[in-house]
């Protein structure tokens, strides 16, 4: 049966395909319709995830040859070049350069669970590759460099392949505390005025010192419950949020007492 | 009053002594038996082997430490477990050969009520020809499994960078010793750690580095991989793994299992039957691990150490080891309470258990060989496993035999790991890896057997700081230091 192909932005493709445990009809029934679909789409190779189904398995053209790579793994590796790649995933205009290893060696298994082994080198290395990337999450945009990723994106996205939200590049939580250490940069540095100013001054800049240190308390309380949320709603972002933002807390906390003990025992009128 | 008694010093078994003294007070004892006189904060064993932490720094002497907990502390070997006890008495007991305390080779009859196995591994560095004996580490290669070896390693790495500085070039072979090895992760820190240090002595571009390993793919460090955060992406550990390797110049052979190990050579046999050579000038391999070769017998004095302890030599707990193929592995294989299936007053935690299955697809060769990751069973979850056995066991002193038993099952834990790539304090850098479940549910987590929100991982500066800071918490933890209960597994 032919299935629909999934391509940029669908963020499907970036999940890692599991092996392949049983090698059953339901396996059988998979291969048929990834053979169907490369087909029907004029593919010279294809793996489950392009049809949404998170299994190792891929099946490539060599010659008139077809072959069915299951739970394929790549152990050996020899030389690099850098050749322009297309995939389907991605829109017929696309093209990356990329690196990738001149010669592999390959293992897996046929449909009825043996294990094969193949040693390859040129195109054919280069389509394999690109393939078992697909089994772990990657497209051509993982194997570019982040500067030319990011252009890549701009120019898909220039042409309406916007990608869904994923990772923010900034927190919003970090304007809280980057607002926090700004004060708290603000009131060390009144620490020198009360060399210079009138007892009048020095009275006011303790009153203000006082103001901006609640500020930081109050900037560090807003941190902390609006990074708890943000944890929760990016938590496949970054590990150890929550413990990040504990931490960061603690160290804010720290810091805070070093300069509120400056302010009431030295900026004290 | 009752006698529990833990056999090893290490995670598990210090975690399982510390906090079951610290439960049952004086009203009951608590007997420790290691070989060793010292505990090893492991992880930290990567620095020590680079010359970047000091054997000391890693280490700390036991019998303070047991003395203050009211440990009864022997250090000596355990030989064989009489669960029934023999033809003189019922009471179960421990044949155990000292090794130090001034009674080296003496041999002693310990009794318990309850036995903690926590021997942790044998290195079984004899399981490939040259990489080491029945005595241990051969002389071809070095080793980072203990602080003693990797202190000699870090001797070893100092004369290469001597001889780089003189322009000579070095090849660094570092991965696994064998097929059927775990620690890929130990082995991963180790080259990159080594590969930090090259470039730090300005020697880098005369190395040459090379990674061998029984992995079927990179980054699947024992667990079947999981996911990374790189540059604001979140990719898989394979596609992070080789960028990295790439990215530090390191070239890499996986799906290996090493069957020789020769000066300046290893032969290895590939998943694909075929057969290859390696040569090197520094090897770190890390070596199999087995059961210390622990044997028990009978009343009568027959030897049921085949009842006690799986044929590779850890004990068996209330796993289930007749799951079968690879398709028919369940979360439910694995054990929850660690309590041997027989002695019902015999528990394992750490590596000493014996796990059901592998974790990593399992994976031979042509010709038969098996190549793939066993099982990691170190670290966190061997802390965890240790309180949990302490725990139910001082539940059953204390509320009898019905007692609830604690569970710590590793289908149902998460684990956090952090992997040193490199160390300092502005340059260093380290994988900060969190992984749930540890063993894979395929039954709640269709597919991947994992939830990926909270199996991840990410690499940078702040990942160096915490390893670093879990260094020193865990020495002060290990030490029994004010708060220690407070700090977890």
């Amino acid at each position: 049966m032919i299935k629909e192909l999934i391509t940029y932005p669908d963020e499907r493709i970036k999940y890692i395909s599991a092996d392949v445990r049983k090698f059953d009809d339901e396996l059988f029934e998979l291969l048929e319709n990834m053979h169907d679909t490369m087909e029907h789409q004029a593919l010279d190779a294809i793996s489950a995830i392009q049809i949404a189904i998170p299994f190792s398995a891929i099946i490539i053209k060599e010659g008139e040859k077809i072959l069915e790579l299951i739970n394929a793994r790549i152990i050996v590796n020899e030389g690099v070049n850098e050749a322009e790649e297309k995939s389907a995933y991605f829109p017929s205009g696309f093209s990356a350069t990329i690196k990738r290893y001149s010669t592999i060696k390959v293992v897996y298994e046929n449909r009825h669970g043996e294990l094969q082994h193949l040693n390859v080198n040129g195109e054919f290395s280069r389509r394999i590759q690109q393939q078992v990337d697909f089994l772990f999450g990657g497209t051509l945009l993982d194997k570019m460099a982040k500067e030319n990723r990011t252009e890549a994106e701009k120019k898909l996205s220039n042409e309406g392949f916007i990608a869904g939200e994923s990772c923010p590049v900034v927190f919003v939580r970090d304007y809280f505390k980057r607002g926090a250490k700004y004060l708290l940069v603000l009131v060390t540095l009144t620490f020198i005025l009360p060399f210079f100013v009138s007892p009048e001054m020095r009275a006011l800049v303790y009153m203000l010192d006082k103001y901006a240190l609640f500020g930081v308390i109050l900037l560090m309380i807003i941190y902390f419950i609006y990074g708890q949320y943000e944890g929760k709603k990016y938590k496949q972002c970054t590990s150890c949020q929550i413990g990040n933002i504990i931490g960061t807390v603690l160290i804010l906390s720290f810091q805070l007492l070093i300069v509120s003990l400056g302010v009431f025992l030295w900026v004290t009128p | 009053m009752a006698r529990v008694v833990v056999l090893g010093g290490g995670v598990a078994g210090h975690t399982a002594a510390t906090f079951a003294a610290d439960w049952l007070g004086k009203d009951h004892e608590v007997v420790v038996v290691t070989p060793n006189s010292k505990w090893n904060w492991i992880p930290s064993n990567i620095w020590v082997g680079v010359g970047q932490m000091s054997k000391e720094e890693v280490t700390f002497d036991l019998a303070p430490v047991y003395q203050k907990a009211g440990i009864t502390y022997k250090q000596a070997k355990a030989l064989s477990l009489n669960p029934e006890g023999n033809a003189s008495g019922d009471k179960p007991f421990v044949t155990i050969e000292y090794t130090g305390q001034g009674k080296t080779g003496q041999s002693e009859e310990v009794t318990y009520d309850y036995l903690i196995n926590a021997t942790g591994p044998k290195l079984n560095f004899a399981a490939t020809p040259g990489l080491g004996d029945a005595n241990g580490l051969g002389e071809f290669t070095v080793s980072v499994c203990t602080a003693d070896h990797a202190d000699h390693a870090a001797h070893e790495f100092a004369k290469c960078i001597e001889k780089m500085k003189k322009g000579e070039r070095q090849k660094f072979l570092i991965g696994t010793g064998h097929g059927m090895c775990t620690c890929q992760g130990a082995a991963f820190e180790y080259i990159f750690n080594i590969e930090h240090e090259l470039r730090k002595a300005g020697v880098r571009d005369l190395a040459d580095m090379q990674w061998i390993s029984n992995e079927s793919f990179l980054g699947d460090f024992g667990i079947g991989g999981l996911h990374m955060k790189r540059g604001g992406y979140a990719a898989s550990s394979r596609l992070f793994a080789e960028s990295l390797y790439s990215e530090r110049g390191v070239k890499w052979l996986i799906g290996a299992h090493v069957n020789k190990v020769e000066k300046g050579k290893v032969s290895y046999e590939l998943l694909d039957g075929s057969m290859g050579e390696e040569e090197f000038d520094f090897a770190m391999l890390i070596p199999p691990f087995a059961g210390v070769g622990l044997k028990a017998y009978d009343k009568a004095g027959e030897d049921i150490t085949a009842t006690v302890f799986a044929p590779n030599g850890f004990m068996k707990v209330d796993a289930k080891y007749d799951a079968g193929a690879y398709e028919n592995w369940k979360a439910s294989d694995w054990p929850r309470t660690y309590q041997n299936p027989t002695y019902k007053n015999l528990f394992a935690a750490g590596i000493a258990f014996a796990p059901p299955h592998p974790i990593s697809k399992p994976m031979s060769s042509p010709n038969g060989t098996q190549i793939f990751p066993t099982p990691p069973r170190t670290g966190m979850p061997s802390g965890i496993i240790g309180k949990a056995v302490a725990h139910s066991v001082c539940d059953l002193i204390k509320k009898g035999p019905s007692a609830h038993l604690h569970e710590a099952s590793m289908a149902e834990m998460g684990a956090a790991c952090v992997a040193s790539a490199g160390k300092g304090l502005f340059d260093g850098t380290a994988a900060a890896l969190t992984v749930y479940p540890v063993v894979p549910d395929f039954e709640k987590y269709p597919g991947l057997g994992r939830d990926l929100d909270y199996t991840f991982g990410e690499i940078g500066l702040a990942g160096h700081w915490i390893k670093h800071i879990l260094h020193h918490l865990f020495m002060y933890k290990a030490k029994l230091n004010p708060g220690w209960t407070l700090i977890p597994e």
